[in-house]
């Protein structure tokens, strides 16, 4: 090989050998220095979204109809469960038997030093509500619904996994149909099905997504796996009108979910396939299997933390949530090493998913693992 | 499928971890010529072995169905969104001096094309024959030498 190429090759070799495991173990309580080094990179980062967003509002003016004031925060790491091949499945669902017989909670759970949940995360919650669409016959990915538990701002913005430098609000276009899905659910009277979230989803790999919100500065995702097609199928710009959905949306107010759940109830028995209601009243199992081999159900009553951080690939939770048959209601791949504390609460079909403390801008920061926390956990069941 | 025999799968997806993770990381990181990409498809490739560790022969060697699948997670990464890529990230895992190292390797192989990239890894760092690289790769072996064959000539060329 020739000397200058034999070079290159050389390093590239080094620096690949040379290269740690991707992502580190975490302290749960980082030093002083540390925090301090974080609380600069934060307000750095913020400062300089900052910028980003006055230059995306100058730059891109025909973006800013449509979506809310610029918010970039991290990049997440894409996941789907499929073939090597790279077809995604037509589910999202998995059979139970992948990841072992369901356990009930186990009383050697770590019982350490209760965790008090985040300083005002309560205010800052995104409720998820999970239905039991999807089924074990694997026809549709269940619906995930989202409200706002608290007052804030929603943005909506979609991030391309595992990529940086790309990511901030993100021009959406919708039609007429999904408009009306949005604003319905906004208003307590509809769901959100895989439809209405498709203007969000359209950079994310083939079958899975990645939706990123932001409320009051605190980053949310979840992970939402879409049967494989053209994504992009049914939003031509044409029709779009995000900025209606996004006003919509911005203006929303708790109060309005006072109202009683106006979702139906399916059947317990978790074959509620064209069910389209939430799973209320029903105890949801939380599945959190670390590495797969670590898998331990959780339950009401339950606290867990910390979360051990065995070496990778056991880094990669997955965390499911199931009904008591063992049905896969939900499930969430995370690459971020965090520290984590996972409360649950109540029996109930709503799952409450906090997500973040880097607040805005965290970039790349999903490997700055001090900046995350996530805390899931089932909600009362009144709201 | 018995405890044991489920154990003993895990055992093997860790074993196979330990043994691969770096031929993986580098089949990623030559498509994609992006550390912190290259990092999060090694891993999802593990992931999927692991979902699929009960389906797989483990009489023989994995890597090959690693490499594949990272390889195949590259491609689909890729493929929708590289005309909307402005950078890409810098390994956070990397210690300040080498990051500064990678940056000037990255650059120089960014003059490859992922092709040449995945086929010069593949037989010079890996050591892949140029047929086990061309299965890799989707090409044919003559495609694969060709492309080594361009990748060298453009590296010393960068000078």
């Amino acid at each position: 090989m020739s000397s200058n190429a034999e070079r290159v090759v050389d390093e590239w070799r080094q620096l690949t050998s040379a290269a740690p495991l991707p992502i580190r173990r975490v302290s749960r309580a980082p030093r002083p220095v540390a925090r301090a080094s974080l609380l600069t990179l934060v307000v750095v980062l913020f400062l300089g979204v900052a910028l980003l967003a006055v230059y995306l509002s100058q730059s891109l003016p025909s973006n800013n109809a449509t979506q809310p004031s610029g918010l970039v925060g991290s990049t997440a790491a894409a996941t789907q469960s499929a073939s090597p091949s790279g077809q995604p499945r037509t589910s999202p669902g998995v059979a139970p038997s992948d990841f072992g017989p369901l356990e009930r909670p186990s009383p050697s759970l770590p019982s350490a030093t209760p965790i008090a949940h985040p300083t005002g995360a309560q205010d800052q919650l995104l409720v998820m509500e999970v239905t039991a669409g999807g089924a074990n016959g694997n026809e549709r990915p269940p619906d995930i619904l989202f409200d706002l538990s608290g007052n804030g701002r929603l943005v909506f913005r979609t991030l391309v996994p595992g990529l940086t430098g790309i990511s901030g609000p993100r021009t959406a276009w919708l039609t007429e149909g999904m408009v009306q899905r949005l604003l319905s659910f906004v208003m307590g009277s509809g769901f959100l099905d895989e439809k209405s979230l498709y203007p969000f989803l359209t950079l994310g790999p083939a079958g899975s997504t990645i939706i990123e919100l932001t409320v009051d500065g605190v980053d949310k995702r979840v992970e939402y796996q879409l049967p494989p097609g053209n994504l992009m199928a049914d939003t031509d710009p044409a029709t779009g009108a995000l900025r209606d959905v996004a006003a919509a949306l911005m203006a929303f107010h708790p109060a309005r979910f006072s109202a009683p759940n106006p979702f139906p109830t399916p059947s317990p028995s978790g074959s509620g396939a064209a069910s389209a209601g939430i799973w209320n009243g029903t105890t949801v199992s939380v599945v959190f299997a670390i590495d797969g081999s670590d898998l331990t159900t959780l339950a009401p009553g339950d606290q867990w933390y910390p979360i051990p951080w065995p070496s990778p690939p056991t880094q990669r939770q997955v965390i499911e949530l199931r009904t008591p048959e063992g049905f896969v209601l939900y499930r969430e791949h995370s690459t971020f090493p965090m520290d984590q504390t996972i409360y649950i609460d109540e029996p109930c079909g709503l799952i409450v998913m906090w997500w973040g403390t880097g607040g805005p801008g965290t970039g790349n920061s999903h490997r700055d693992a001090d900046s995350c926390t996530l805390a899931a956990a089932t909600a009362s069941p009144s709201r | 499928m018995s405890t044991g025999v489920a154990e003993s799968t895990e055992v093997l997806c860790e074993e196979a971890f330990r043994a691969h993770w770096t031929n993986v990381f580098r089949v990623s990181l030559a498509w994609t010529n992006d550390w912190g990409a290259a990092e999060d498809i090694a891993q999802e490739a593990f992931v999927r072995l692991w979902i699929h560790r009960h389906q797989l022969d483990w009489s023989s060697s994995v890597l090959p169905w690693l490499l594949r699948a990272a390889r195949n997670l590259a491609t689909d990464r890729f493929r929708k969104v590289r005309r909307l890529m402005s950078g890409t990230s810098l390994p956070s895992t990397l210690e300040e001096g080498a990051r500064d190292r990678w940056i000037n390797v990255r650059d120089s192989m960014a003059r490859l094309s992922n092709l040449e990239r995945g086929a010069l890894v593949s037989t010079t760092v890996i050591g892949l024959t140029y047929a086990e690289a061309a299965s890799l790769l989707g090409v044919t072996e003559g495609a694969a030498r060709a492309a080594v064959s361009r990748a060298r000539t453009k590296l010393e060329a960068d000078r």
